[in-house]
């Protein structure tokens, strides 16, 4: 890969941004679910050329015994970037940059999950960025709560995440990599939208307290819109499902229930 | 009525009835007097028990945790006085990954009295349970019943497969050594290992043609005399059993 440059401009002046995006839009997002065959539960995220597969095993028993919670289950998150995710390889060993981002996944997950229901078991989500280019967190925590909805770990909301940066003086919405790294800061924030919670919210740069503000607005405002893509994603997998195996049955049990309905109504 | 009707579905966090109407069972949770989805699925409404669940499309619940009444195929691990670790590998005829380990207390192993759990089970046996507990680690196993039990095991001595004579007794056919075990019903068949009764233990019987043999050297001399005969038989038996295997491989 030819050595980057920065780009004479971060906004045209237009004001559109380096790959033609409104301040307030989003890249194009693939979410799906049950990618994985082996996994209790996966999901992939393609956002913009981010491409990132999460895989969820579990609850199981925790190895090494010592780590086990006796009063809740262990969210084990495991967040990697292959080596070949990155213009210079990226060495294989697990970094410092991959063990915070880590746990600040799994700090992000955890207010959504119901974990007490599974005392001494472990729920492993293994995280892989296959390609990166941004908002490489954020997406992973998309995923991530999309494959452990798949695995059918009770929780209570999905949970969306997005990154809300600056650059040239102007907020943007889920940075692109040129925008990461050349722009004047970044806000990544997940949230659990039934109830307006902020599951992860941190910050680089420099924002006023204004700009911090909008910028929280905006990501929520963002985070919705996903929360609706999600809900797709997740939803889809079992229409597919239904269709393909008994849409005859399916269509019974729909009737069956109308006549359970009209019976509740005369009571 | 509710926001949904059964068959809906639904992803984590919908909103699907007020807990006066129906309360919450698996895969949902109540907040605020309101039930909400917990897992993704199509709802399904017991109007009779008045609770609101939701599943899996093929109507099952979905997590990767057995539950109760489901049939586990299983390696001993270990085998202590009074229980044992089972290492599970199948879940109803399904291949099963995630590394569970099972257990069986002595008391779930018969309606009978079982002095130790080395009687009925020992570490490398294969074991047919049912789950007893619903999505809890340990999982909780039982082998009371006909179809549950020891579906395959190795001779403690030799480590040749032993073969079931008759009523739980196993007779190694390399080593002549004896055994018992617990097992199910179908002992063996599905590894081509077929029952030999006609070499279970002598019962010990009071008429008195039996008890003039004995007083010829008893136990000793029942071996003896038999033996040169008997041990023929085996060896053909033997050669005869693997080429069972031979063709189960194949």
């Amino acid at each position: 890969m030819s050595p980057e440059v920065k780009p004479d401009f971060l906004i045209s002046p237009e004001g559109l941004r380096i790959d033609g995006r409104r301040p307030d839009e989003l890249r194009p997002i693939e979410l799906k679910v049950g990618v994985l065959k082996q996994a209790n539960g996966s999901a992939s995220i393609r956002q913009g050329k981010t491409y990132i597969i999460a895989g969820v095993y579990g609850p199981r028993e925790l190895h090494p015994r010592h780590l086990t919670l006796n009063d809740r289950a262990y969210l084990r998150v495991v967040y990697r970037m292959a080596t070949f995710s990155v213009p210079d390889r990226k060495r294989p060993a697990p970094s410092r940059r991959e063990r915070e981002i880590s746990m600040v996944i799994a700090n992000a997950l955890k207010p959504a999950l119901f974990l007490e229901e599974f005392p001494k078991s472990v729920v492993d989500v293994h995280i892989i960025v296959i390609q990166a280019d941004g908002g490489t967190r954020c997406a992973a925590i998309n995923a991530a709560s999309l494959a452990l909805a798949d695995a059918g770990i009770p929780m209570r909301s999905l949970v969306p995440a997005v990154a809300v940066g600056k650059a040239d003086g102007k907020l943007l919405v889920d940075l692109g990599d040129e925008e990461d790294k050349y722009g004047q800061g970044d806000v990544p924030m997940a949230i659990m939208p039934q109830t307006d919670e902020i599951t992860l919210l941190q910050q680089d740069g420099f924002f006023k307290r204004e700009e911090l503000v909008e910028a929280m607005q905006m990501g929520i405002n963002s985070c919705k819109y996903l929360h609706e893509l999600q809900k797709d994603a997740l939803k889809r997998v079992y229409v597919q499902k239904t269709s393909d195996s008994d849409g005859e049955e399916f269509e019974d049990d729909l009737e069956t229930d109308l006549g359970d309905a009209e019976i509740m109504g005369d009571e | 009525m509710a926001d949904v009707k059964s068959g809906d579905i639904v992803v984590p966090g919908e909103q699907l009835c007020v807990i006066e109407e129906l309360s919450p069972s698996y895969g949902t949770y109540e907040k605020d007097g309101i039930v909400y989805a917990a897992a993704p699925g199509a709802v399904s409404m017991d109007l009779k028990e008045r609770s609101i669940k939701v599943l899996d499309s093929d109507g099952k619940m979905k997590l990767a945790l057995p539950v109760s009444g489901d049939i586990l195929i299983g390696e001993v691990g270990n085998a202590y006085e009074q229980r044992a670790e089972i290492a599970i590998v199948r879940r109803n005829d399904e291949d099963f990954h995630s590394g569970l380990v099972g257990e069986i207390h002595i008391s779930n192993v018969t309606r009978r009295y079982v002095k130790s759990m080395h009687d009925v089970m020992r570490t490398t046996d294969i074991v047919r349970a049912k789950a007893v507990n619903t999505h809890e680690i340990p999982t909780v196993l039982s082998v009371v019943g006909p179809e549950l039990g020891v579906i395959l095991a190795r001779c403690s001595r030799c480590g040749n497969y032993l073969t079931l004579t008759t009523n739980n007794n196993m007779f190694c056919l390399r080593c002549e050594n004896r055994e018992t075990r617990e097992v199910a019903n179908d002992y063996g068949q599905l590894f081509g290992l077929e029952a030999r009764p006609d070499l279970a233990p002598r019962r010990r019987s009071y008429d008195r043609d039996d008890r003039y043999d004995r007083r010829g050297g008893g136990r000793y001399d029942n071996r003896s005399r038999g033996g040169g005969r008997s041990y023929d038989d085996r060896r053909s038996d033997r050669g005869r059993g693997r080429h069972n295997d031979r063709r189960r491989r194949n």
